[in-house]
C-alpha cells in the first residue's frame, strides 16, 4: 500500500499525463495543469514532480525529437507505466470508498 | 538577467535533468518572448530558474571544484612565499587594505549609531510628536512646542489617542541637596504618561505613583548618582530645587545617548500652574492605538480644533496640529524638529567609506597586475602541468582573499584601537560591538567583497597567459597599462576631492570665527544672574577690581536665541504691517562697552524720560525704508480688550551687530531701556583689560557668591562661547581632514608600489641613459612625469565636482567664503607635491645607481 502513495499534486500530474496521451512532456504537461486548475504551476514544481514519480517507478521517458523552440534540445516524453496506472486507480478507489460511505444526510 | 539564469541551471541543476529542464525553459522562455516584453520574459525566466533551486533536482555538490584541500593548501603556499619575497608590495598591500577597512568599520559604526536614534521602543512606529501650526494674518508659526492643554484635550476628544504624554523644559535649575549645590541642565517638566510613552524604565518607583503630585521629581539614575552616594537612597528624599521643595518619587535608568529627548530629572507636570491655550512652550507626545495611520488621526485633531474653537477664523486666526514620527526626529530636515543628526553628512561618511575601501582595493589590483611578469613562470609551469584557466584565476582569487581576510582582521584590530580617538572626534558614541551579529556579517562581507573586487582582475589577467610564449621568456601582456591608469586616476580623483573639501571647511570656519561682528568680543567676562542686581551691589563690588573696567548688563545673551515680539510698524509710505522685532534691554552704557557703533541719534541716558525710547539696528530702519529714522515709532498691537497700544520712539540708530550664530542674517533689532520689558534671565557683561585673568576670574566668582548664596555661578568669556557655536562644523572639518589624510596615504601607498615597480623594471635604461650623460634632474623628470600627467587630469576632473558640492554646503550658511580659483589649484597642488614626494625618493635612489653595478650582468 505505501509504495502506492501519491501527493495531490502528484495525482494531477500524473492524471495530466494520461490526459495527453503521447504528448505529454515538461511544457504541455505544465499548460493542460494550469488550463485546469487556472493556477500557475512553476517549472521547477513540475519537474521535481515529474522525476520523483519517476523514481517512484510511476513514470516512464523517451526523449523525442529536436525543435527549435527549445534551442536545439530534445523533448522528453512522460508515459504512465503499470505501477502508476495501479496508484492512481488505488487513489480513486480509496475515493470513490470514501465518498459511498458518507452518510446521506451531510450533503443533503 | 536570462544568462545569469542559464549560469545557475548549469551550476546547480542536476547533469540528467538539466537538458530536458533546459529545453522546457527554453521553449516557455520564446513563447513568452512573442506575448510580452523581452525584460519580462527574461524575469520571468530568472524566476523561473530560482524555482528550479530545490533539493530534489539540484545536483548534489561536487566540494572538489571548491575544496579540493591539498591544492588550496598548495595554492596559499605558493602566495606565502610570494608575499615573503615581495614584502614591501605585500606590506603596501595589507597595510593599506587593513586601514581602509579599519575606516570603513569606524564609518559604519557612526552611521549606524545616528540610524539607530529613537528606533528602541517597542511601540516605536506608534510614537509621534505633536506639531503645532497657527496662522495668524499671513504669519505662519510652526513648532514642536504648544500649549500644555493639548495632551488632556486629545486624551479626552480623540479615544484613538492611547496615551498623550507632555514635557516643559526647565531651564537649568539650582538643585540644593544638604551640602550639594550644582545647576542641573536637561531638566523637564513632564507628565507620568510621557515616561509610558517613551518607555522608561523605573529603577524605584513606577509611572503610575511617580510624577503624579505636585513637587515631585524623578532622577536618571546619573543625576541621583551624582546628589546621592547609593542610587538606592534616592527615593522620598527632600530635594531643594530653585527654592521649592520637591520629594523624590521614583528613580529611572539612564536614557540611551540614542534617544532625542534624554533628561536628567524630571519634575511632575501638575507642579506647573496656569496651564492656557495661549501659553505655549510644551512639547507633547502620543501613542496611537494599534493599526492606525497618522493621517486618520490629524484628521480627528482638525475636527478636534473646530469643535473646541481653538482658532479664531473670522479674525484671521487659524490652528491646526500634524503627527511626526518619533523614529524620524533624529536626521528630519525640517529645522522645526531640532533633529540634531544630518542626513547628507551619513551619505558623505558612507561614500567616503566605499571611496576609501575601493582606493585600497585598486592598489592591490594594480601591483597585482603590474608584477604579474614575476608570477609569470609560475603560471606558465602550472598551465604547462595541466592547470585549466579556471584553476588559475581561483589560485589567484584565493590568494585575494586571503589578503582581505587578513587584511579585515588587522582593520578589525585597528578600528578597535582607534575607536575612542574617533568617538572623540565626532563626539558620537559609535562603540562597535564586534561580535553583534550585524557587525559579523559586515566584516564577511567585507572581506568578500574586497576580496572579490581586487582579485577579480588580476586573475583574469594572469589567468589569461599563454605558457608557451612565458616559458620561452617572452613576458606578454600585464594587463593594460591604460587601465591601471585610469585607475590611479580615479584614486587621486578621490583624494584631491577631499583634499579640496577639507581646505574649504577649515576656510569657513576660519571666516566664522574671525567675521566682524559688529561688536567686540574680546575680553568681555559674562556672568548669568540668578537673582537681579537690582541696586547695582555686585556690580559696585565689580567695578571695585582694578582689572575689571566696566560692568553691564542686559537680557541677551548672545548665541543662545534671542527673544522678540510682534510689533505693527509703519513705513515710509504709511503702510502698516506687523514684524518680528528681536529685542534686548540694557542698561545705558551697554551699547558703549560691547563697541557696538551708533550711526543716528544717541544713547539711552540717566534720565528717567524717555523710557519708551528705543535704539534700533539699520536692518530694522532699512526694511521700512525710513529716510529719518529718528522720531519714528514702533508699536504693540492694541489686543481685542482694547488695551491701549504702546508707541517705542527710535531715538538712536546702530550699526548692524550679529549676536546670533552666522547661519541667519542679521534681523531687524530694538534695544528697550530698563527697567522697560525687564524680563528673562539677566547677564552681566564685564569688561577686562586682559591682565591677570586668572585672578580676575576667581574674584568674579567669589563675588557672585557672596552676592547670590542661593544661585550657582555660571559665568564665560564671550569669544569663546560664540567659539562654540560652531563646534559642529569643526567637528565637520576634524573628520574630514582625518579621512583626507587617510585616503592621499593609501592612494600614495599606491602610487610608491607602482613608481618602484617601474623603476626596477627600467633600471638598465636609466643606467645606460647614465653612461650616456643624462642628468640626474632629467632622470627623475623621465620617471615622474607620467605620474604629474595623471594627477593633473585626476584635478581636471575632480575639481568641478567638488566646486559644485562645496559651495552647495556653503549655501547653508546665511555669510559665507566661496570656493576660490586658489583654493581648487592649492587642493591639487598638495596631492601633487605629496605624490611627488613619494614617486621622486625611489627615483633619486634609482638614478643614483652605479650603473655599473645595474650594468654588470648583462
Amino acid at each position: 500500500m505505501i509504495e502506492y502513495k501519491l501527493g495531490h499534486f502528484e495525482e494531477i500530474v500524473l492524471l495530466t499525463v494520461c490526459v495527453l496521451h503521447e504528448n505529454a512532456y515538461g511544457v504541455s504537461i505544465k499548460d493542460e495543469i494550469e488550463s485546469r486548475i487556472g493556477k500557475g504551476v512553476s517549472v521547477g514544481a513540475l519537474q521535481s514532480a515529474l522525476r520523483r514519480m519517476e523514481k517512484k517507478g510511476f513514470l516512464e521517458s523517451k526523449e523525442g525529437e529536436e525543435t527549435n523552440a527549445r534551442g536545439g534540445r530534445r523533448k522528453r516524453y512522460f508515459a504512465i507505466t503499470d505501477r502508476g496506472k495501479k496508484a492512481v486507480e488505488e487513489a480513486k478507489d480509496l475515493r470513490m470508498e470514501l465518498w459511498e460511505a458518507i452518510p446521506n444526510v451531510v450533503f443533503n | 538577467m536570462k544568462k545569469l539564469g542559464e549560469w545557475i541551471l548549469t551550476v546547480f541543476c542536476h547533469r540528467d535533468y538539466y537538458s530536458d529542464i533546459r529545453g522546457d525553459l527554453e521553449e516557455l522562455y520564446t513563447r513568452r518572448l512573442k506575448n510580452t516584453s523581452r525584460l519580462n520574459a527574461d524575469f520571468k525566466y530568472f524566476i523561473a530558474v530560482l524555482m528550479l533551486l530545490r533539493p530534489s533536482l539540484i545536483q548534489p555538490f561536487k566540494f572538489h571544484i571548491f575544496i579540493n584541500s591539498p591544492m588550496i593548501k598548495q595554492y596559499l603556499k605558493a602566495s606565502a612565499r610570494n608575499f615573503t619575497k615581495h614584502k614591501v608590495n605585500t606590506l603596501i598591500n595589507i597595510f593599506g587594505l587593513s586601514v581602509a577597512v579599519a575606516a570603513a568599520i569606524l564609518l559604519y559604526g557612526y552611521v549606524r549609531f545616528e540610524l539607530s536614534y529613537d528606533k528602541n521602543y517597542d511601540k516605536k512606529e506608534r510614537i509621534y510628536r505633536v506639531n503645532n501650526h497657527s496662522k495668524f494674518r499671513d504669519r505662519v508659526r510652526s513648532g514642536i512646542t504648544g500649549s500644555g492643554l493639548l495632551a488632556p484635550t486629545l486624551e479626552a476628544e480623540i479615544p484613538e489617542v492611547e496615551l498623550a504624554g507632555r514635557s516643559y523644559y526647565f531651564r537649568r535649575p539650582v538643585v540644593q541637596f544638604k551640602d550639594k549645590k550644582f545647576r542641573q541642565s536637561l531638566a523637564y517638566y513632564a507628565d507620568p504618561s510621557l515616561t509610558k510613552i517613551l518607555e522608561f524604565t523605573y529603577l524605584k518607583g513606577d509611572s503610575e505613583s511617580a510624577l503624579i503630585a505636585p513637587n515631585s521629581v524623578v532622577l536618571t539614575k546619573e543625576t541621583a548618582r551624582k546628589i546621592f552616594e547609593n542610587v538606592d537612597d534616592a527615593m522620598g528624599k527632600q530635594l531643594l530645587i530653585n527654592q521649592v521643595t520637591m520629594q523624590v518619587t521614583g528613580v529611572i535608568e539612564d536614557i540611551p545617548e540614542n534617544n532625542h529627548f534624554t533628561p536628567g530629572m524630571l519634575i511632575s507636570m501638575s507642579t506647573m500652574t496656569d496651564i492656557r491655550w495661549d501659553r505655549m512652550g510644551t512639547v507633547t507626545y502620543v501613542l496611537l492605538r494599534e493599526g492606525l495611520s497618522k493621517s486618520v488621526i490629524e484628521d480627528k485633531m482638525g475636527q478636534m480644533v473646530e469643535k473646541l474653537k481653538l482658532g479664531d477664523p473670522d479674525n484671521g486666526f487659524t490652528v491646526w496640529f500634524d503627527l511626526f514620527p518619533v523614529t524620524d526626529i533624529h536626521l528630519a530636515k525640517d529645522k522645526n524638529q531640532h533633529g540634531k543628526g544630518n542626513i547628507n553628512m551619513l551619505y558623505a561618511l558612507s561614500m567616503v567609506a566605499v571611496f576609501i575601501l575601493l582606493i585600497a582595493s585598486i592598489n592591490y589590483m594594480n601591483l597585482a597586475t603590474a608584477r604579474s611578469s614575476q608570477r609569470a613562470k609560475e603560471i606558465g609551469v602550472r598551465k604547462v602541468v595541466g592547470a585549466m584557466r579556471r584553476q588559475i584565476s581561483f589560485q589567484f582569487l584565493i590568494e585575494a582573499l586571503f589578503i582581505s581576510a587578513l587584511s579585515v582582521v588587522i582593520g578589525s584590530a585597528m578600528a578597535l584601537l582607534f575607536q575612542d580617538a574617533f568617538i572623540q572626534l565626532t563626539g558620537v558614541p559609535a562603540a562597535i560591538d564586534f561580535f553583534d551579529r550585524e557587525t559579523l556579517f559586515l566584516l564577511v562581507g567585507l572581506a568578500l567583497s574586497v576580496g572579490i573586487v581586487s582579485g577579480s582582475y588580476p586573475s583574469l589577467i594572469l589567468s589569461r597567459f599563454k605558457p608557451v610564449l612565458i616559458l620561452k621568456g617572452n613576458y606578454p601582456s600585464m594587463g593594460s597599462q591604460a587601465l591601471r591608469r585610469v585607475l590611479v586616476a580615479f584614486q587621486f580623483t578621490i583624494s584631491i576631492v577631499l583634499i579640496i573639501s577639507t581646505i574649504v571647511v577649515y576656510q569657513q570656519i576660519d571666516y566664522l570665527q574671525n567675521k566682524d561682528l559688529g561688536f567686540n568680543k574680546d575680553a568681555v567676562y559674562s556672568v548669568a544672574l540668578g537673582t537681579p542686581d537690582t541696586n547695582n551691589v555686585l556690580k559696585q563690588k565689580y567695578l571695585q577690581h582694578p582689572n575689571i573696567k566696566a560692568v553691564t548688563s542686559s537680557n541677551l545673551m548672545p548665541a543662545t536665541g534671542d527673544s522678540g515680539a510682534t510689533f505693527s510698524i509703519q513705513n515710509e509710505e504709511g503702510e502698516t504691517s506687523e514684524d518680528n522685532v528681536s529685542m534686548a534691554t540694557i542698561d545705558n552704557d551697554y551699547l558703549e562697552i560691547m563697541e557696538i557703533e551708533l550711526v543716528q541719534g544717541r544713547l539711552f541716558d540717566n534720565s528717567s524720560a524717555g523710557l519708551n525710547s528705543i535704539i534700533v539696528n539699520e536692518t530694522l530702519v532699512k526694511k521700512y525704508g525710513w529716510k529719518e529714522p529718528i522720531g519714528k515709532f514702533i508699536s504693540t498691537w492694541g489686543d481685542e480688550e482694547g488695551d491701549p497700544m504702546e508707541k517705542y520712539v527710535i531715538q538712536g540708530v546702530v550699526k548692524d551687530f550679529n549676536m546670533l550664530s552666522l547661519y541667519q542674517t542679521v534681523q531687524p533689532f530694538a534695544f528697550f531701556k530698563k527697567p522697560k520689558f525687564n524680563w528673562g534671565r539677566k547677564y552681566l557683561f564685564l569688561k577686562l583689560d586682559g591682565r591677570n585673568l586668572l585672578e580676575t576670574v576667581t574674584y568674579i566668582q567669589d563675588e557672585f557668591e557672596s552676592f547670590d548664596e542661593k544661585s550657582v555661578f555660571t559665568g564665560s568669556f564671550l569669544d569663546a562661547h560664540l567659539e562654540s557655536i560652531y563646534r559642529k562644523e569643526q567637528k565637520t572639518a576634524h573628520i574630514f581632514l582625518v579621512f583626507a589624510v587617510l585616503t592621499i596615504t593609501i592612494a600614495c601607498l599606491g602610487l610608491f608600489g607602482l613608481a618602484t615597480f617601474s623603476l626596477q623594471r627600467r633600471i638598465k635604461e636609466i643606467s645606460i641613459r647614465k653612461v650616456l650623460g643624462a642628468q640626474l634632474s632629467n632622470i627623475v623628470k623621465l620617471v615622474t612625469i607620467e605620474f604629474i600627467v595623471i594627477i593633473l587630469i585626476s584635478g581636471l576632473i575632480a575639481t568641478p565636482v567638488v566646486y559644485f558640492v562645496m559651495e552647495k554646503w556653503l549655501d547653508s550658511f546665511s555669510y559665507h567664503i566661496n570656493v576660490t580659483l586658489l583654493t581648487l589649484i592649492s587642493g591639487v597642488l598638495v596631492a601633487l607635491i605629496i605624490a611627488m614626494l613619494t614617486v621622486s625618493i625611489e627615483a633619486f635612489r634609482t638614478a643614483k645607481a652605479n650603473p655599473a653595478t645595474t650594468l654588470k650582468y648583462e
